[in-house]
């Protein structure tokens, strides 16, 4: 296997070389290298959209999903995407025509711009600095204890860790935002074929799906339906996830950047179709995987189930193929995330082009030092983790939504509700509220918050606007 | 197609896809304990919810074919 990871990781590194290099231009403006001068088509589009949703958490996360929690999964990730891309054409159709009149250097920056006060821009920045370096971390995480339970003793999680964050910073610096699209669209082709193969591999193991799951209904059947064997997916559970995956596009913002830098709307719309089928495939064969797992290494740690069924368990090519692809998955999430806190970062500054854009660069450096330090403390539920960061940033929803749906200047008083929600997210996340009150979820009780505030602020605009007419 | 016929239909997929956002978090799709009948050996809630993904697909298809403002903002 040696010898196929050095020649597929060898070609990986050899097309990530020429993607930073073809970007690099001596004399390119500040928008060409922080959004590719706003011209993705679809097809780059579809492949860079994807790999900055999936990521490590897909690759690894929801195997390991699948085997612990069961088939309501797919509820959780694939349905929500679903939806997710049905909101994409909606909500990118009005961002893209406010952009048009407004101008567009980074979601935190368009915020202020619109509500006519630094403090909106403040406020998501921040939201998207705290759940965005832990999302960046989860991914470094997770790479680094996968390497290091397959080469036992040649290298500590943390250097793996550093090589990766390594050669992210490298071409992301070298080449910009168009770098990272395309080596994205390389990690995404990547993502899908290992993926596939793997799960085919999986399925062969029991000689047809129908097989697979009889065993899994053998030996544990609450995993064929909901909630699943430790009650994960309640309805509450599933509603929330909905919600905050829903809502990936609108406030995480390396996603809403990549919907504004399509070509035009048309080539938004073929990438929005496609991501979906994208989604079903990819998930798909998460589930085969996941369910193997379920019959093969029911009681295994998420580290030896990964290593035995994407390396050991395979043939030695594909395992490579497996290696490169998590490496690949992990490293252009990171990076966009990476990349999204430097855009958010350049997008509030004000000077020269020179000045701002060795300000950000700085910015990425010290980001990705951040992420890396984070790294060495998150736990193995990466599925789980990535799902607190959707959560976290989707608070700021309604100041996004009111900001790119209001006619005039959007109403602050939202900033309000979305700074408490906020609040109240962390407070339960370092445990110093409850999670549940009255056996409601506190994130689900988020939402219900957030949606009467907008309703109200909603309701007394129109008010408001009705008197002074 | 005129612009107001667009946007009834484009309105109504939006409805559509509200519709069908909150049958998923029902028994019709998710009921709970359940894993039969199964449909080509895939248990209930994960032939019943690759539906519900592959109908959002088609919805944003369809979306994309009706949106009232397509040539507006490719203009």
């Amino acid at each position: 296997m040696t010898l196929w990871i050095l020649i597929l990781g060898g070609l990986f590194v050899l097309a990530l070389v020429t993607a930073s290099v073809k970007s690099y231009k001596r004399n390119r403006t500040l928008d060409e290298y922080m959004l590719a001068g706003f011209n993705i088509g679809p097809l780059i589009g579809v492949l860079t959209f994807a790999a900055a949703l999936f990521s490590a958490f897909i690759f690894m996360g929801m195997p390991d999903m699948f085997r612990t929690q069961g088939v309501g999964a797919w509820i959780f990730l694939a349905v929500s995407d679903g939806a997710m891309v049905f909101g994409i054409i909606w909500f990118g159709y009005h961002i893209r025509k406010k952009v048009k009149t407004e101008g567009f250097k980074g979601v935190s920056g368009f915020l202020s711009g619109l509500y006519g006060s630094k403090w909106p821009g403040y406020l998501f920045f921040i939201t998207a600095f705290l759940f965005l370096v832990p999302y960046a971390a989860i991914q470094i995480r997770g790479i680094s204890i996968f390497f290091s339970a397959t080469f036992a003793g040649v290298l500590p999680e943390w250097a793996w860790a550093l090589i990766i964050v390594g050669i992210m910073l490298v071409y992301a610096e070298i080449g910009g935002f168009k770098a990272i699209v395309y080596s994205d669209a390389i990690q995404g082709t990547v993502l899908l074929v290992v993926i596939w193969l793997i799960g085919i591999t999986c399925i062969k193991a029991f000689g047809s799906i129908e097989s697979l799951f009889a065993e899994v209904e053998r030996i544990k059947p609450e995993l064929l339906s909901v909630p699943g064997p430790n009650g994960l997916f309640t309805v509450q559970f599933l509603i929330a996830s909905f919600l905050a995956i829903i809502l990936i596009p609108v406030t995480q913002p390396q996603l809403t950047t990549r919907i504004v830098v399509m070509r035009n709307f048309r080539s938004l719309s073929r990438m929005a179709v496609s991501l979906g089928a994208f989604a079903i495939l990819i998930i798909l064969s998460t589930v085969f995987i996941g369910m193997y797992g379920a019959v093969k290494y029911p009681d295994a740690t998420t580290a030896e189930f990964l290593s035995s069924a994407l390396l050991f368990d395979q043939k030695d090519m594909v395992g490579a193929l497996a290696m490169v692809g998590l490496f690949a998955a992990c490293l252009s999430t990171t990076n966009a995330q990476i990349f999204a806190l430097g855009t958010e970062l350049r997008s509030l500054l004000k000077g020269s082009d020179k000045k701002v854009l060795t300000t950000t660069r700085i910015g990425l450096f010290v980001f990705a030092l951040i992420a890396l330090g984070f790294s060495t403390l998150m736990s193995d539920e990466l599925a789980l983790l990535a799902r607190t960061s959707f959560t976290g940033t989707s608070m700021m929803a309604p100041v996004v939504l009111f900001a790119v749906l209001s006619k005039k200047t959007p109403p602050r008083a939202i900033l309000f509700f979305s700074a408490t929600g906020l609040v109240a997210l962390l407070l339960s996340l370092f445990h110093l509220i409850p999670q549940e009150i009255s056996g409601i979820r506190l994130d689900f009780l988020l939402y219900i918050y957030l949606a009467f505030g907008s309703l109200a602020v909603a309701a007394l605009e129109v008010f408001r606007s009705k008197r002074l007419s | 197609m005129n612009k107001t016929r667009k946007s009834r239909r484009y309105n109504i997929l939006i409805l559509l896809a509200l519709l069908l956002s909150v049958l998923t978090f029902t028994p019709l799709v998710i009921p709970y304990g359940e894993y039969r009948p199964s449909l080509f050996h895939l248990p209930y809630t994960l032939w019943t919810g690759l539906i519900v993904a592959l109908l959002f697909v088609c919805l944003t298809w369809l979306a994309v074919l009706l949106h009232p403002g397509k040539k507006e903002e490719e203009s």
